[in-house]
């Protein structure tokens, strides 16, 4: 059984659970709406501010840790 | 022999009835009772602490299924209710030698079955041959009266309290076992995991509203804010879309607005009338206790409970939302008046006609609750006088005349674009003026500005903001969400919402729910979803109800009930394996959440953890390696209040940090507290003022 790389779950795509799996696909989704408020944004940015808010969910915060960790600085 | 449900209500039902108000208080231990006589009746007036008996498995085994029970004395189940001994003994004393029974115990499911069970199981009377006084507060008249009407016991709303005890302990016993069985099952841990027919849905409304808090996205919007200028006044104008979806258009319209002219285009006026606002019945007043004093439910209905023992108030644990016909209103306002507080407000709602605004919900048993206009005859603490004034406002304010509101805008146009700027004026205070401090007007005046007039946009700004997620619940919001969804009862809710956060399934004032509370939520989801379903709950209250109408047998409702246990307690042991391990991993994020605090700096394996000690009780941080003998590193922690690990290290000495809540009080500290030298000074003043404290201990 494949674990979620973030919490430990079980994973339901070969990565993450199905809260995690949840909290990327509306991160992804929410992106859209990004750009069409504040044209010229880019995903970098994107998830860099939805991270630095407080009102942003904690999965959505432990997705873009991941993503960020993968990333690199 | 008349019984009672407390100790002060057989006091306050002893006085009523006495021809002389003062019944002859006897005591046998630690327990009293009264003797008097009302008229040429002789009385034994006793009480209950509540139940004095439970329902006791009678099959053997700490197991799953269990389905048959008996009732025992309190304290053959619940060791620590060892008071309840000396009172079912004097009860049986004292029941040999009486002629017959009343049971004045509270009117309602749970007060008629605690006065039937003692009837049952403690004076080993027939329970057709009793009868039952029927009141709604403590006053001396309505006791009497109630003496002097009473009548025989009412059988269906015993039956109905059978079926929800029978119920609630076949789903909380049999379920919890479940639950508790799967973790040791698996990992050989015992650790009691409950759940039961209304905390289930519970828990499933928080973790609902938790997923959807940790899965928000916030989006950006912008507000446009300008200030106008009119004949040299400053006004404040809103635009008249309240958010922005786009930047662009947001610096397009503060562009477009700078510096212009705008033209009062017309200016509109609404008047609203507001009736008063309905009775108070236990949810509306829990709801309102919370919002102007931060009272957690179950604490103003202690408050409450403890107005109504003094009589001072009517009874509390109410649905109603409406004040009966036969209520002598006059004699509850001239009791007011008699009060410095409400004297004036009281003298001139008497003046006036005496008729309440009624509100819709409705209770067989009680009315509203309303303040019986008895002045108390003790001194009432900070918060029962806040709850007190509170009823006693809301029921003055039932007799005022409606409040009356002016609701202004004018209209300001630019191009195409609109503003407004809004006033709300006060017409009548009606009704508000005797809720008091509880009603918050908002008025606003409107600027003086004519159609026509022109005001000069001095100051346009855009403001970038973000939408909110979900809120928490609050104690209040969850009730009222409780009640709407019609879970448990008005004396059983807010029981229900401090029981999530006492067996740890949430944590905060604000219920975020713990690794634990999703670990159980999780896994019920998963694996027996029916139990985090309220339809199984509402089923049953619908069926509480048919019994008490008489249109249907508990016989019935308790078969059914066992047969759907049966059917989910099969599945569940079919899936108990994969139950335990999913409750076992949660388990291990909660412990790994709450307890653990690191690698230990000491031996650099070990993880350091927060544990109690069996001997003292006290609880410090020691090293996982302990127990081999490899580390001995320990801090000592403060020994009041709740500890939470935080990710962060200490500034001074880099050592984890912990938050610690107790009460209203959260401070932050690291576990190396008592020797970091970032610390020191805190601890000399921790000193100073201990020191400080036991001088002036000793000093008297």
């Amino acid at each position: 059984m494949k674990e979620c790389c973030i919490c430990g779950r079980k994973s339901v795509d070969e990565e993450f659970c199905e809260y995690h799996q949840a909290a990327h696909i509306n991160l992804k989704s929410v992106f859209e709406i990004w750009v069409n408020a504040n044209r010229g944004v880019t995903w970098e940015e994107y998830i860099r501010q939805v991270y630095e808010l407080e009102e942003t969910g904690q999965w959505v915060k432990e997705i873009i840790e991941n993503i960020m960790s993968q990333n690199g600085p | 022999m008349v019984l009672t449900e407390k100790p002060s209500a057989a006091k306050k039902i002893a006085a009523a009835l006495d021809n002389t108000q003062s019944p002859k208080e006897i005591k046998r231990g630690k327990v009293v009772y009264y003797e008097c006589k009302k008229e040429n009746d002789e009385l034994v007036v006793v009480y209950a602490i509540g139940h004095l008996f439970e329902l006791q498995q009678t099959e053997k085994g700490w197991t799953y299924p269990r389905l048959e029970s008996k009732w025992v004395p309190k304290y053959e189940v619940d060791k620590k209710a060892i008071n309840i001994k000396p009172i079912i003994n004097l009860i049986q004393k004292l029941s040999k030698d009486v002629d017959g029974f009343i049971i004045a115990t509270d009117y309602d499911i749970e007060g008629s079955l605690i006065g039937y069970l003692t009837l049952k199981y403690a004076c080993k009377a027939d329970p057709m041959k009793a009868h039952r006084m029927l009141f709604s507060s403590l006053t001396d008249a309505d006791l009497e009266k109630a003496y002097e009407t009473r009548g025989g016991l009412d059988f269906p709303l015993i039956e109905a309290g059978h079926v929800r005890h029978e119920v609630d302990w076949l789903y909380g016993i049999n379920m919890t076992r479940a639950l508790t069985l799967a973790i040791k099952n698996v990992a050989g841990w015992f650790k009691v995991i409950s759940t039961g027919r209304v905390q289930g849905p519970t828990l499933s409304f928080i973790a609902q509203r938790e997923k959807e808090i940790n899965l928000f996205v916030p989006t950006p919007y912008w507000t446009i804010h300008v200030i106008g200028d009119h004949k040299g006044n400053e006004m404040e104008l809103e635009y008249f879309k309240k958010q922005l979806s786009s930047k662009q258009d947001a610096n397009r319209i503060v562009d477009d607005l700078i510096g212009q002219d705008a033209v009062v285009d017309v200016i509109n006026q609404r008047t609203v009338t507001q009736p008063p606002h309905p009775p108070f019945n236990l949810s509306s007043l829990q709801a309102e206790a919370y919002r102007h004093f931060g009272f957690k439910p179950s604490r103003t209905l202690a408050i409450a409970q403890s107005l109504y023992l003094d009589a001072l108030i009517s009874y509390p644990r109410t649905n109603s939302e409406m004040l009966p016909s036969t209520l002598d209103i006059k004699g509850i306002l001239t009791g007011l008046g008699g009060m410095k507080d409400y004297a004036y407000m009281a003298k001139t709602i008497l003046k006036g006609n005496l008729v309440p605004i009624q509100g819709k919900k409705t209770d067989p048993a009680h009315p509203s609750i309303h303040p019986t206009g008895e002045k108390p005859t003790k001194h009432l603490s900070p918060s029962d006088k806040k709850v007190y004034d509170l009823i006693v406002r809301r029921f003055l304010s039932l007799f005022g005349e409606p409040l009356i509101k002016n609701h202004q805008r004018a209209d300001i146009i630019c191009g195409s674009y609109r503003l407004y700027v809004r006033g709300l004026q006060i017409v009548k205070q009606g009704w508000s003026e005797f809720y008091g401090p509880y009603f918050k007007a908002g008025e606003k005046v409107l600027p003086n500005i004519d159609q026509g007039d022109i005001v000069r946009l001095a100051s346009v700004n855009s403001e970038n903001k973000y939408t909110q997620g979900p809120a928490r619940f609050n104690p209040a919001s969850l009730l009222k969400l409780l009640e709407k969804e019609n879970l448990g009862t008005k004396a059983t809710r807010s029981s229900i919402v401090d029981s999530v956060k006492s067996r740890g399934y949430t944590q905060g004032e604000k219920f975020e729910l713990s690794n634990l509370g999703f670990a159980v939520f999780e896994t019920l989801s998963q694996f027996i979803p029916d139990v985090l379903s309220p339809e199984m709950t509402r089923q049953l209250e619908i069926e509480m109800e048919k019994i008490q109408e008489g249109t249907e047998k508990r016989e019935n409702v308790i078969r059914g009930a066992k047969t759907s246990l049966l059917k989910q307690l099969a599945e569940f042991k079919s899936k108990e394996d994969q139950i335990g391990e999913t409750l076992v991993e949660g388990l291990q994020r909660y412990w790994k959440d709450t307890e653990e605090l690191g690698p230990c700096p000491k031996c650099n394996d070990g993880i350091l953890r927060i544990v109690k000690s069996p001997k003292s009780g006290k609880r410090f941080v020691g090293c996982s390696n302990y127990k081999g003998g490899k580390c001995d590193q320990t801090f000592p922690l403060p020994q009041k209040g709740t500890l939470s690990p935080m990710d962060s290290t200490c500034p001074y000495c880099e050592y984890r940090m912990i938050t610690v809540t107790s009460g209203k009080r959260v401070w932050t500290t690291c576990i190396n507290w008592s020797k970091c030298p970032g610390r020191q000074d805190d601890l000399k003043a921790l000193d100073d003022r201990r020191s400080k404290k036991k001088s002036d201990d000793i000093g008297g």
